[in-house]
């Protein structure tokens, strides 16, 4: 019995412990990349080191961190969230528009939480009960929701925004008496709750499992929809988050607002290295993936790179970084 | 007869990713000799025969036929140096005739519209050597019983030109009778220099029709014997590593205690589909009741409605709670009234690939170790630590990747995460498939000690020894109903068999069916 249990373990042992090593290596790598990346831009464009540059730096990743919660979770479960781009502008249309017709900002708040519920509650169920890919699903979804704010306004988007929303974002913006910018604070709360969720909470923990193994994760009690409807709908509320900040940004509003933040979403899970085939990753990394993300956007500005290029240079990073991580799961998988 | 091996496998090593399924495999077959190849499950058997057929290339390691280095890279190209292999599954398709089937692959790129009159002739005469009747060649497959479907697997390659037939446990399909004239027919091609490599289970096979034998362990070959030495209580301490003596007294120790304390759980009026006839079955509290059959005959069914994943049809499914039967209508439910279910597909239906060990563990009783739904990581550690403990997992660390688990680990691991929630009743999908022995023996030990403790255990097994090492009484299904249950005397292993081809002992005392 003894000479079995020698004979059985050591090569399984020591590549799983060289695996282990090099995920311990590869996540190291992760949280390191938003400095360097940092050095990169102190020595390409100094300007950025001002106080004000690099303020700016943190609201532009906050607003994308916060966005990007959804997707990261989206992801981790095995699926994807292209409703966050409309979600963001329902948030940042009904907000200016509302206020304006004299709506307090907690009304606001109210109704956009149940209208984020509403839209990850039809992702989720949607995606459960006919089986069909989150891909469709929340396009659809994504289709209607911009649709049907455009109809509840007229087709009227513009309208007031709340003083302290404009204050909230800008680099120059205090939070009692402390000179950082309200929607860094909203994103360091967030994550903090979002890490949180994923590492201490049942749910967090069934997340992962349910993009690890859909009947397996059945079997140890999960409830398939329960999840995706709680992944989906926490992603539209913290789109919901980013879709008001933004407002703070332009004064303006647009359904189309968020349309950027479908690919820099997605950029940002996969910089971070969450797979997209679910049952790993974790919001932790989609923060250094958005800081990375912002940061070199900042570089390509710096650069005088115009926005059609910066599509075209994150569009490459993308594609590289997926080539990358795909091959090493592949790796895995045959084991 | 001559010295030079006909084949030769020589220090052949085969890897699936870091499993090592084969580790420098010797085996040689003389012209005119039948050769029995033994092992456990998981010995690496099916490995040699495949790489012998030409499924698979060797990760490293000479194959040579009539001493010259050979590359058995495709089923066509094994079949060119006259090795044909017949498996345990009847690989007949039932969109063409008997004949079709026997001569099928043979026709080059386009199909004939008829066969020619001297391939009937050889089917046929082939056919008859067996002792079957020739009107198999012409019927429609699916009229035709497992038997006779396995005699046209047989014939497909009784009919080339073979010089090493390969029986995979292809004999086990075959009645008695249709098996001795096999025999025979294989006996008298012996002597025309033809050689069999023959893959069995079966110690009293083996006894009677083998000239050597290869015993395999672990990936490891163990040697290889003479017919003289190849008793079965040889063969046995062979394969598995313990002493002849200790194998001497193995099939008769198994304690087999009935504890008189009722009835655990029972099916009342069961069918397992909808057209199967009803039967009833009750579960003894603290016995292990073993659940046997062929596939796709209801044993998964069986053990599926236990456990409440798909319902039966027909017929109720109940639990004792507390001297109250409790009725199972779902998973869920069932998990709810103290039955636990350990799945059969471990990589499908159990394992959390992307998670680490205690992850695995612990993810079905995490609502319990959490208070509003957060964790308590301090009461989590401890109990998965007594898990691990318990089961004997290697590596003892929780945050070791599932992945790096070996097969009987990873086992351990999805057989805690089930033990932690404590249950009355463990239903077991047949748990320790591929598995190693010494893993196995762990197994049963562990399950004595629950059941002793006054759990219920109900397993599924596709491995009748394990049925009658390591169960208190086997069910056996069959046709999905219930062909018997066998206990004491009537548990062995041609009572097991024949039960799963539908050859009920007579004399078995079983639950009486419900017409």
């Amino acid at each position: 019995m003894s000479t079995s249990a020698i004979e059985q373990t050591p090569t399984p042992t020591s590549a799983a412990t060289s695996r282990r090593r090099r995920g311990a290596l590869s996540s190291l790598l992760v949280y390191l990349a938003p400095l360097a990346m940092f050095l990169v831009l102190m020595v390409a464009t100094p300007d950025v080191l001002s106080r004000t540059g690099i303020m700016s730096l943190l609201v532009l990743s906050a607003v994308l961190g916060i966005a990007a919660v959804g997707q990261t979770w989206a992801v981790m479960i095995a699926g994807i969230d292209l409703s966050i781009p409309a979600t963001i502008g329902m948030a940042n249309v009904l907000l200016t528009t509302l206020y304006a017709k004299g709506w307090s900002f907690g009304e606001i708040v109210v109704l956009l939480l149940v209208l984020s519920i509403l839209i990850g509650m039809a992702n989720g169920v949607l995606s459960s009960i006919f089986g069909l890919h989150p891909l469709v699903v929340s396009l659809g979804v994504a289709s209607v929701v911009t649709g049907g704010v455009l109809i509840s306004v007229d087709g009227n988007t513009g309208g007031d925004v709340p003083g302290f929303i404009t204050n909230a974002v800008s680099p120059r913006g205090s939070v009692l008496g402390v000179p950082l910018p309200a929607a860094l604070v909203v994103w360091v709360l967030v994550a903090v709750v979002v890490v949180l969720v994923e590492r201490r909470t049942v749910i967090g923990r069934q997340i992962f499992a349910l993009g690890s193994n859909v009947t397996a994760a059945r079997l140890a009690l999960a409830r398939p929809m329960l999840i995706r409807v709680f992944v989906y709908s926490a992603g539209a509320i913290c789109a919901s988050a980013a879709g008001v900040l933004l407002a703070g940004f332009s004064g303006g509003a647009s359904v189309d607002i968020g349309a950027a933040y479908l690919f820099s979403t997605i950029t940002a899970v996969v910089v971070g290295g969450t797979s997209l085939l679910g049952g790993a990753g974790g919001y932790a990394r989609t923060i250094a993936g958005v800081l990375v993300t912002t940061e070199f956007t900042t570089l390509l500005i710096g650069f005088s790179v115009g926005p059609n290029m910066q599509q075209v240079m994150l569009g490459i990073a993308i594609l590289v970084l997926i080539t990358v991580y795909g091959r090493d799961r592949h790796v895995a998988h045959r084991l | 007869m001559t010295s030079s091996p006909l084949i030769e496998l020589a220090g052949i090593t085969h890897r699936y990713g870091a499993t090592v399924a084969l580790d420098g495999c010797q085996l040689d077959i003389r012209p005119g000799e039948i050769h029995g190849l033994v092992g456990e499950n998981g010995s690496g058997k099916s490995t040699v025969v495949k790489l012998l057929s030409g499924i698979m290339a060797p990760t490293e390691g000479t194959v040579r036929v009539d001493g010259k280095d050979v590359d058995l890279r495709s089923p066509t190209a094994a079949q060119a140096h006259g090795v044909l292999t017949v498996f345990q599954e009847t690989l007949i398709s039932d969109d063409c005739s008997g004949l079709d089937n026997v001569f099928a692959g043979t026709d080059g790129l386009f199909r004939r519209r008829r066969r020619s009159k001297a391939e009937l002739e050889l089917a046929t005469e082939v056919v008859e050597r067996l002792g079957t009747s020739p009107s198999i060649l012409t019927a429609s497959p699916y009229q035709l019983s497992l038997a006779e479907r396995q005699v046209l697997t047989l014939t497909r390659a009784l009919v080339r030109p073979w010089r090493l037939l390969i029986l995979d446990e292809a004999t086990s399909a075959l009645d008695l009778a249709t098996r001795d004239r096999l025999f025979a027919l294989l006996q008298a091609e012996r002597s025309n220099g033809r050689s069999v490599l023959f893959v069995s289970h079966r110690m009293d096979e083996l006894e009677i029709l083998i000239d050597r034998a290869t015993v395999q362990r672990s990936g490891h070959t163990v040697g290889t014997v003479d017919r003289a030495e190849a008793t079965p209580s040889r063969l046995l301490s062979m394969m598995d590593g313990r002493s002849e003596s200790e194998h001497a007294g193995a099939a008769t120790v198994t304690a087999r205690r009935r504890d008189e304390q009722g009835t655990a759980a029972r099916l009342c009026g069961v069918a397992l589909s909808s057209d199967a006839r009803p039967f009833d079955l009750d579960v003894r509290r603290g016995e292990i009741l073993g659940v046997g059959g062929l596939d796709g005959h209801g044993a998964v069914a069986l053990v599926e409605a236990f456990a409440g994943v798909s319902l039966p049809p027909k017929g109720k499914v109940e639990i004792d709670r507390d001297g109250l039967w409790s009725r199972v209508r779902g998973y869920r439910n069932a998990v709810a009234s103290g039955i636990a279910y350990v799945p059969g597909k471990r990589q499908e239906e159990g394992l959390f690939r992307t998670l680490d060990v205690r992850d695995n563990l612990a993810m079905a009783t995490y609502g319990e170790h959490s208070r509003l739904g957060v964790l308590r990581p301090h009461a989590i550690q401890q109990a998965v630590r007594a898990q691990m403990q318990r089961l004997g997992v290697v590596p003892d660390d929780p945050d070791y990747p599932i992945t790096g688990l070996s097969g009987g680990n990873a086992q351990k691991v999805l057989v805690g995460r089930w033990l932690a929630a404590e249950p009355d009743l463990l239903v077991l999908n047949d748990p320790l498939r591929g598995v190693d022995i010494g893993t196995k023996r762990e197994f049963y030990a562990l399950m004595r000690e629950l059941t002793d403790a006054g759990m219920t255990v109900v397993m599924l097994s596709t491995e009748i020894e394990e049925l009658l090492t390591s169960c208190d009484r086997v069910a056996v299904c069959h046709d999905h109903g219930l062909e018997a249950v066998l206990e004491g005397d009537e548990m062995t292993y041609d009572g097991v068999l024949s039960a799963m081809f539908g050859q009920a002992p007579t004399l078995a005392t079983h639950e009486r069916t419900r017409a």
